[in-house]
């Protein structure tokens, strides 16, 4: 069977034992709800080197979303971090001023999301859209600032870029807006960039060349890149970490290799196994039950109710041991091997 | 070639300044009891096709035979008797239920008009334990159920109609991955015991593949390759389609 | 055969009665009793018009205690030019005008609904002729209406209700047919249409059910504005005739009298200032909860 997946994948760059980019430490994010807090993420960890991509899985409810919101300091009114800390180059994000948080976003730490209509002014041109980004955070001339700007939108992909610029975000067709956003995100060159679902609303086809421009930016910029997606396979093929999320935390982190291989988890392994494709005839994969919603989650192990794997002490919370930036939240993990 | 469902060189063009074609000339057949899949992507038609069949969308020309007859040329018998043939499962579970109308009611909102109210509401017992959720949550309203259980009520609901033909326009497309298979699952169960002939839509070769016998994938409003779905996945003929195959993220073995 | 028993659906199941709580709450209060006090004050006005031994409480001249002030021994907020007690005058007022309100609020809204839905759902023929209706409706103003009917019928609260109610629908249609517009594009009106649901009971059973917060919100306002209206016609001699008491008719008469006397014409004034005002709050925040995509613009 043809397992080339995409064409010419550049080489990761995964360099081990640089200074986490960005680290996220115990984060622990609530919605206030009437009396009660509901906790949404619970104790999260996670490091991103530079230059480095991780793969941020998890279904509905799983608070990913949430945790790239968090980092950014855009979570929405009613939801807020309640324990943790978020560091950009060593420096907590939590707390501080909204001021130099505005500074940050953008020049530091960039985020794209799904959908690119929603986070470009449908009423400026994008032309003016990137250069005042750019004038908000550098002391240069509007003409260089300019010059910028078309030269990312060059790097984008996107033809003619010159003259585009003066277009408005509702004239470029899906994945060409996609691009665009990408563009506008990337014009500072930040050192994070936290990608949200952005190719999940886009064609198959298009897909592909998003994942490929990413991945060259994050080599020439040396980006540390978090991928958010409920997609493992297209995850798999271009993170060099993953971590899988479920009901609010983070239940495996394993180098992706490792992960599709041997995946420990027994969530991880229904993920893998809900995803593959068989011949005609063959049953689906899937996971029983459904996922638990914030404010319903169990005592325990929150995968407990759906794991076929559970054991006596599996109502007793399990923690997540990280041994060398890999980890899994389980007291009785798959070991590998066809069955196991 | 006879078969349940045929569609002539129909044509789907939207009035408009640019007077779009969303489907440009499609003719297929589907043969009683078999599963057909079709591919495409978005802006392929493919959506139009499945509404066109069901007689929600009238075509611009060509015709849409059902068990040999014109469904859009029907007179007013044959049109009450169509929903009892063709019925649907659309994508997403929770615009296709009623927000405001409890499941049970909903189930057998359609199968009440056909066979009578108290049949229909003691076949609603029956049909829940068939797609499997428990009998208490005929109660409850949409927004008490997750996505995987509105789909499958939402097929129950089509299933109390016992019809022939089923269509499926992207039903697990907005489900989380982990719940696609317990739908998808059912539905060939589904299939087998009631012998449907089946029209699966998708955008997912992988999911087609695995659910149809035959394969259309459509680009524009046109049939650009059609056949075997696995055959296809390994060798496809039209760039299109090359392209489409190539382009599926897939997991690591 | 079917899908294995699932063990975790939803554990816990929302409460039944929610809706009464919702209704109930803390933060609900103050408008529910809002409206319970101008239902229960709006009675009353209904009843001392309805029931003839109760009716001297407003009817009752005096001519020896004309135009009192407020604060007058028996008399709480004074009398008109023709010794009537002020207050009841303005209690009955207010009868009148609650129940004008909602006669032409529930007028509009059925009328709006039936043509709203018709023009939207039934094909573009109906339409077409709901169209021409709503816009030849929607651009003649009450006041000439009401002159037609003050001049046809003679003037009386029939011709206020008719007056106010047939302007009032064809906006309400319009927006009636906007949702219904997108409504029918949602999924399960396909899926019941397919179910061969006929279209009469798809329009009562689906639309209208998911119309009622859109039409509650605007109902409300509907009231509010017809109050207005209505004071608007009468004080011009258009409406209520007396001897049935209205808030308008008391401003008007008073108008004669406002260099001696400030109380016929500020009190009544200020009673539909604070009614309407009300009613317009109750509306707005009736919107902000049943309503919060904004899909209702007044």
């Amino acid at each position: 069977m043809n397992s080339n997946l995409l064409p010419e994948l550049p080489a990761r760059s995964a360099n081990p034992g640089r200074v986490g980019a960005l680290e996220i430490a115990g984060l622990c994010i609530s919605r206030r709800e009437r009396r009660q807090p509901i906790s949404l993420v619970t104790d999260l960890s996670l490091s991103v080197a530079d230059g480095e991509i991780v793969g941020l899985v998890g279904e509905s409810g799983s608070g990913k979303s949430l945790t790239a919101l968090a980092c950014m300091g855009l979570l929405p009114r009613g939801v807020a971090i309640t324990a943790g800390d978020v560091r950009l180059g060593g420096i907590s994000l939590v707390g501080m001023e909204r001021k130099k948080l505005r500074v940050l976003r953008g020049s530091s730490i960039s985020m794209i999301f799904q959908d690119p209509l929603a986070s470009l002014d449908p009423c400026a041109r994008i032309g003016s859209q990137m250069v005042e980004t750019i004038l908000a955070h550098k002391d240069i001339s509007a003409a260089e600032a300019r010059k910028d700007a078309v030269e990312l939108l060059d790097r984008a992909g996107i033809p003619r870029a010159a003259e585009r610029m003066r277009c408005y975000p509702h004239e470029f067709s899906g994945g060409m807006r996609q691009r665009v956003m990408i563009a506008a995100a990337l014009v500072l060159k930040p050192r994070v960039l936290i990608a949200d679902e952005p190719t999940t609303a886009l064609d198959v086809t298009t897909q592909a060349g998003i994942v490929e421009l990413v991945l060259e930016l994050r080599r020439e910029l040396d980006m540390a890149v978090i991928w958010i997606s409920h997609d493992l396979g297209l995850v798999g093929q271009l993170a060099d970490r993953v971590a899988v999320m479920y009901a609010g935390e983070v239940v495996e982190v394993a180098d992706v290799q490792h992960l599709f291989a041997v995946p420990r988890h027994p969530y991880t392994h229904g993920l893998i196994r809900s995803g593959r494709r068989g011949e005609f005839g063959a049953r689906f994969g899937f996971i029983r039950g459904s996922v638990a919603e914030p404010g319903h989650w169990p005592g325990g192990c929150r995968f407990a109710p759906r794991c076929d794997r559970v054991l006596a002490g599996c109502d007793r919370h399990p923690e997540l041991a990280l041994l060398d930036k890999a980890g899994v939240r389980c007291i009785n993990p798959m070991t590998g091997g066809s069955g196991q | 070639m006879t078969g349940v469902i045929e569609m002539e060189a129909v044509t789907k063009v939207y009035r408009g300044r640019a007077g779009t074609t969303a489907v440009d000339g499609i003719s297929f057949v589907v043969g009683e009891g078999e599963t057909l899949g079709i591919v495409g992507e978005s802006g392929s038609g493919k959506t139009t096709v499945a509404r066109m069949l069901l007689r929600l969308t009238r075509p611009t020309s060509g015709r849409v035979l059902v068990g040999g007859s014109d469904i859009w040329q029907a007179n007013r018998a044959e049109r009450k008797r169509l929903p009892r043939i063709v019925q649907a499962v659309f994508q997403d579970p929770f615009a296709s239920l009623d927000p405001r109308m409890r499941v049970g009611p909903c189930i057998c909102e359609g199968s009440c008009r056909v066979f009578g109210r108290k049949e229909a509401a003691a076949d609603v017992d029956r049909l829940l334990d068939l797609v499997g959720i428990p009998r208490r949550y005929a109660d409850y309203y949409p927004h008490e159920l997750s996505g995987g259980q509105r789909q499958r009520v939402a097929i129950a609901r089509a299933i109390a109609m016992r019809p022939t033909i089923l269509v499926a326009d992207e039903p697990v497309s907005a489900l989380d991955v982990s719940m696609q298979g317990q739908v998808l699952n059912l539905l060939t169960d589904l299939r087998a015991e009631f012998q449907l002939t089946c029209v699966f839509i998708s955008h997912d070769l992988g999911i087609v593949r695995q659910f149809c016998e035959r394969v259309l994938v459509m680009q524009r409003g046109k049939v650009v390759e059609e056949g075997d779905p696995g055959e296809i996945f390994l060798a496809a003929r039209h760039p299109y389609t090359q392209s489409l195959v190539a382009a599926i993220p897939r997991i690591p073995a | 055969m079917a899908a294995a028993p699932l063990v975790t659906e939803r554990l816990v199941r929302p409460k039944e009665r929610r809706w009464l709580r919702n209704v109930a709450g803390r933060h609900n209060i103050g408008w529910l009793a809002g409206c319970v006090v101008l239902l229960a004050i709006g009675s009353i006005g209904v009843i001392i018009q309805a029931v003839p031994s109760l009716r001297p409480v407003y009817l009752q001249q005096d001519l020896s205690h004309t135009l009192k002030p407020p604060l007058s021994p028996h008399h709480l907020l004074g009398t008109d030019n023709l010794g009537r007690d002020l207050a009841w005058q303005l209690v009955g007022g207010l009868g009148t005008s609650l129940a004008i309100g909602i006669g032409v609020s529930v007028l509009s809204v059925v009328l709006g609904l039936v043509i709203g839905i018709l023009g939207g759902f039934f094909g573009r023929a109906a339409d077409a002729v709901a169209n021409v209706i709503v816009d030849v409706t929607w651009a003649f103003p009450a006041i000439l209406l009401a002159v037609v009917f003050a001049g046809w019928i003679g003037p009386s609260l029939t011709t206020v209700i008719l007056a106010l109610a047939l302007t009032n629908w064809a906006g309400f249609a319009r927006i009636v047919r906007g949702e219904v517009l997108s409504l029918r594009e949602r999924d399960f009106v396909s899926a019941a249409r397919m179910l061969g649901v006929p279209k009469v009971i798809i329009s009562v059973r689906h639309m209208v059910v998911n119309l009622v917060p859109v039409t509650i919100v605007l109902a409300v306002y509907f009231v509010a504005t017809s109050i207005i209206g209505e004071a608007g016609l009468t004080f011009l001699g258009l409406g209520v005739q007396p001897p049935m008491p209205s808030l308008g008719l008391i401003l008007s008469t008073g108008r004669q009298y406002i260099d001696i006397t400030w109380w016929p014409v500020v009190l009544p004034g200020v009673l539909l200032a604070v009614l309407v005002l009300f009613l317009n709050a109750l509306g707005d925040h009736l919107r902000a909860r049943l309503d919060p995509q904004g899909r209702v613009r007044r």
